[in-house]
């Protein structure tokens, strides 16, 4: 692609980024506040005893600017945001970005860790099945697989808990680090392992099984039985028309799955008491915590936007095809 | 064959391979289980990180506990439940009990070395009274101070405008620095804890204030671990690495059946200063509940104690009135009521209810008994309970909807009495005064949820609030428990017994009125047996 079209491209993404992110915001702003339940429920999360007195409610409800139309308050906060100013969480009175940025390197840590297992292993996984298809090693692999897909995540980090963790004492059991400080990315991998297979768990089954059949329907196609015809040895052919092919529907998944690593990772977060955004997203939006909400929000439309163009480009890179195609469209 | 291919002559050499290989990768991480060894810190779970850390703003259990660890008060309980002096060597009433003066310690001292005064004081009633600044439930007791003044460095002059019995219960909270903004991000305090670093969504480490004029630590800090999970939080205490944990009825006999876990862990039991309720709305004509005979009745229908023995495996005591069996003002001469759902009946057919349809249901006047019960999804238990409720009150021809909402919605539904019948949780103050859940005042705006509007309470209540003899006081409180129980406003279910591990080498450790955590000395008076502190 020439770099005048692709920054054509960027700047139109860019533009329909800005708009989609507009209105998801307004959306949950007007959802948020049309919802039963007080704002100020942020300040009284399990127990009625801590209630505020109903002074001290009146003077936070001012202060929070609660008194206003909601549209108004959605432009106040609109205009902050554009400012840079996230706001301020209802529940800690501190800064939501601040609170966002100290729970995003342990999301992005999670996460990446999630999509290189998923990648590293399911990919080649698929592959070699897919070159073994319809072996005995391929149907107890793909059953294997199944139980694996069916199985909820949260059971099997339940387990996996008790068995390497409690009772093998292979692998630390929650958290990020440990007690006697942070002992840099090294000390921290052993704490990644558990809580990155089993968000990584269901992707692992999918993407073993998606990249087998891509693969599969490449080694099988006519194009391959012609390079074979024409003398092209075996791995070659294995690279050429079932590797590469597999990667280009798979690159697209993968840009779309950017924004659900943030937010899908709340049950496994609880339960491995990982400090991740997952957690705060969750605990915002019980306790109606609109500024950390709205600002979640943000970052996953933000995220879904970057995904999707991320997944536009390596789609067109891998494939001529699709980037004739967006070449067209510009 | 190709590279990429692997030759394999059994259809399992894949997944083993695999398998073998994670194992291997595993393997090399950490060594085999090790029991844990003493040390001399003490590791707690919590659920989440306390959303403040300045006792002005603290609303949450968390965030009051530790801000009351990093800080001390003017005064405290003690452990049979009586004020004792902390901050405040001395104090008298004078002005006929409506000027309180405290004689402040001149060898207390801020976390940053500055000297704890009179100053002190007048900042943290100023701070409190202010509802911009503080919006921690514990600064209802300052709003009725009318006037604070510092004769001197180490002495403060409290005025009330009338005498006002329990005040010195409010000086329990922790005093502010007046040289720090609330904002301090270093959190001083001049507690026997120092707040030395917050790790987010991980954990919060205090170290011990061995300088502390009053109660200095044993112990060389705490460890608060973010655990949110209940299940993660009994696998850490298996697995060694947290030192103290809550436990769930069945955790406690899943413990207690463990041989080796029961060695290595003691477990304290203490009831809870907190009861589960249930508010019949009894304001209003068309309510139901008018009649003190009907909520009688329900209280009648429901077996608690089987409840309790059912789902909490025994730990509870079934409820009375809202004053608590381990407060001095509990007058044990009163009885709960008994299960007994023939008495049930015999006091609804008395308030004019009869099945005349004939359909299981019973009516009065063409409108049959039947109600919404609000409850909140909080808790497990909210739901279990209301199951329970809802089939003994089926028993008896009374038929009950559950609805429930998360807690933000139950909260606005019940303050603006939008229910019929509610069922919740209440956590008690160690100081008896009833005034916010039964005074007239707050039955429209209060947490006096079921209604409740008595002259005869009311007047005893503010009775109470000017009598310093104690003993005339439980005189008093004994009254309102007659009568409360006489009226049956709420369905007091049952008062939680909650169990607590603790690692076997840890000595001091008392439950204590309020529990571990807030009971006086608390984890002060803990140690290690073989603790390096200790040894030195």
């Amino acid at each position: 692609m020439k770099p005048a079209r692709f920054v054509a491209l960027l700047l139109r993404r860019l533009a329909t980024g800005l708009i989609t992110i507009v209105g998801v915001t307004l959306v949950t702003y007007l959802v948020l506040a049309e919802l039963p339940g007080d704002p100020l429920a942020a300040l009284t999360p399990i127990d009625q005893r801590m209630a505020l007195s109903v002074d001290q409610r009146a003077q936070l409800r001012a202060e929070l600017g609660l008194d206003r139309p909601v549209l108004m308050r959605y432009a106040r906060w609109a205009g902050r945001l554009l400012g840079g100013d996230f706001g301020r969480s209802v529940r800690t009175r501190r800064p939501v970005f601040t609170e966002i940025r100290r729970r995003l390197r342990p999301t992005i840590e999670l996460s990446v860790a999630s999509l290189l297992l998923v990648t590293c292993i399911g990919l080649p996984l698929g592959w070699i099945l897919a070159k073994r298809a319809g072996s005995r090693a391929d149907t107890a692999t793909s059953s294997l697989l199944l139980v694996l897909y069916a199985l909820p995540s949260f059971w099997v980090a339940i387990v996996l808990q008790n068995l390497l963790a409690v009772s093998w004492g292979l692998l630390p059991l929650y958290g990020r680090t440990p007690a006697g400080g942070d002992p840099g990315l090294w000390g921290r991998l052993p704490f990644l392992i558990l809580p990155a297979a089993c968000l990584g768990l269901h992707q692992l089954a999918f993407y073993t099984r998606f990249a087998r059949n891509t693969a599969l329907d490449g080694i099988n196609s006519v194009h391959a039985l012609f390079a074979r015809a024409c003398g092209l040895r075996e791995g070659r052919v294995m690279l050429t028309h079932g590797v590469w092919p597999s990667l280009v529907p798979l690159a697209t998944l993968i840009g779309l799955i950017l924004p659900s690593l943030v937010t899908g990772s709340i049950l496994i977060e609880t339960i491995f008491s990982w400090p991740g955004l997952g957690r705060l997203f969750y605990q915002a939006v019980l306790s109606r915590d609109t500024p950390v909400v709205l600002g979640m929000t943000v970052i996953i439309a933000s995220l879904t936007i970057v995904g999707s163009l991320v997944s536009d480009l390596l789609a067109s890179t891998l494939d001529p095809r699709q980037r004739r195609g967006k070449e067209a469209e510009l | 064959m190709a590279g990429l291919a692997l030759r394999s002559t059994h259809p399992l050499t894949l997944p083993i391979f695999l398998s073998a290989l994670l194992f291997s990768l595993l393997a090399g991480c950490q060594g085999p289980a090790k029991p844990p060894e003493a040390r001399d810190t003490v590791r707690i779970p919590i659920p989440t990180d306390p959303a403040e850390f300045s006792f002005a703003r603290a609303h949450e259990i968390w965030s009051l506990v530790l801000t009351e660890y990093i800080g001390d008060s003017l005064v405290s309980y003690d452990d049979q439940l009586a004020i004792q002096p902390r901050i405040a060597s001395s104090w008298e009433w004078t002005d006929a009990g409506t000027t309180l003066v405290f004689h402040l310690r001149q060898d207390m001292a801020w976390h940053d070395g500055l000297p704890v005064t009179s100053t002190d004081v007048l900042y943290t009633v100023k701070v409190m009274q202010d509802p911009k600044l503080a919006t921690t439930s514990r600064a209802a007791a300052f709003q009725e101070i009318s006037g604070v003044r510092a004769p001197d460095r180490y002495t403060v002059e409290v005025k009330y405008d009338r005498p006002f019995a329990p005040a010195l219960a409010g000086w329990t909270a922790p005093i502010l620095p007046a040289h720090r903004d609330l904002e301090d991000e270093e959190h001083i305090g001049c507690g026997p804890w120092i707040f030395d670093r917050w790790e987010t969504g991980e954990r919060i480490v205090l170290r011990a204030n061995h300088e502390h004029a009053i109660s200095p630590p044993l112990l060389e800090g705490l460890e608060f671990e973010v655990i949110s999970d209940y299940s993660t939080r009994y696998a850490a205490l298996r697995a060694g690495r947290i030192d103290v944990c809550p436990l769930l009825p069945k955790q406690h006999d899943a413990l207690d059946a463990d041989a080796e876990l029961s060695t290595r862990y003691k477990v304290v039991s203490y009831r809870l200063l907190y009861f589960f309720y249930l508010a019949w709305q009894g304001a209003g004509e068309d309510s139901l509940f008018e009649d003190p005979r009907v909520r009688r009745a329900m209280t009648h229908a429901m077996d608690r104690r089987g409840l309790i023995d059912r789902f909490f495996s025994g730990r509870g005591t079934v409820g009375i009135t809202t004053f608590h069996p381990d407060t001095w003002a509990f007058d044990d001469s009163i009885d709960p009521w008994p299960y007994d759902p023939e008495r049930a009946r015999e006091l609804l057919s008395e308030a004019g209810f009869r099945d005349s349809d004939g359909d299981g249901v019973l009516d009065r006047d063409g409108r049959p008994f039947r109600f919404t019960l609000l409850i909140s999804q909080s808790s497990k238990y909210n739901e279990m309970i209301a199951t329970l409720i809802q089939s003994e009150l089926a028993k008896i021809g009374v038929e009950v909807k559950i609805e429930a909402h998360e807690f933000a919605v139950f909260l606005d539904r019940i303050r603006s009495r939008d229910f019929e019948a509610m069922l919740s949780g209440w956590h008690l103050d160690l100081e008896p005064d009833p005034f916010e859940l039964w005074h007239s005042s707050q039955a429209l705006k209060g947490p006096n949820y079921a209604g409740l509007q008595d002259a005869k309470i009311d007047e005893w209540i503010e009775a109470a609030r000017e009598e310093f003899d104690l003993t005339r006081r439980r005189g008093i409180y004994s009254k309102i428990q007659k009568r409360l129980h006489e009226l049956e406003p709420e369905t007091i279910f049952f008062y939680p017994t909650s169990s607590m591990a603790y690692d076997a080498r840890i000595e001091g450790f008392e439950a204590g009125p309020a529990g571990p955590f807030r009971s006086s000395p608390g984890p002060c008076a803990w140690h290690w047996i073989s603790s390096p502190a200790l040894a030195d």
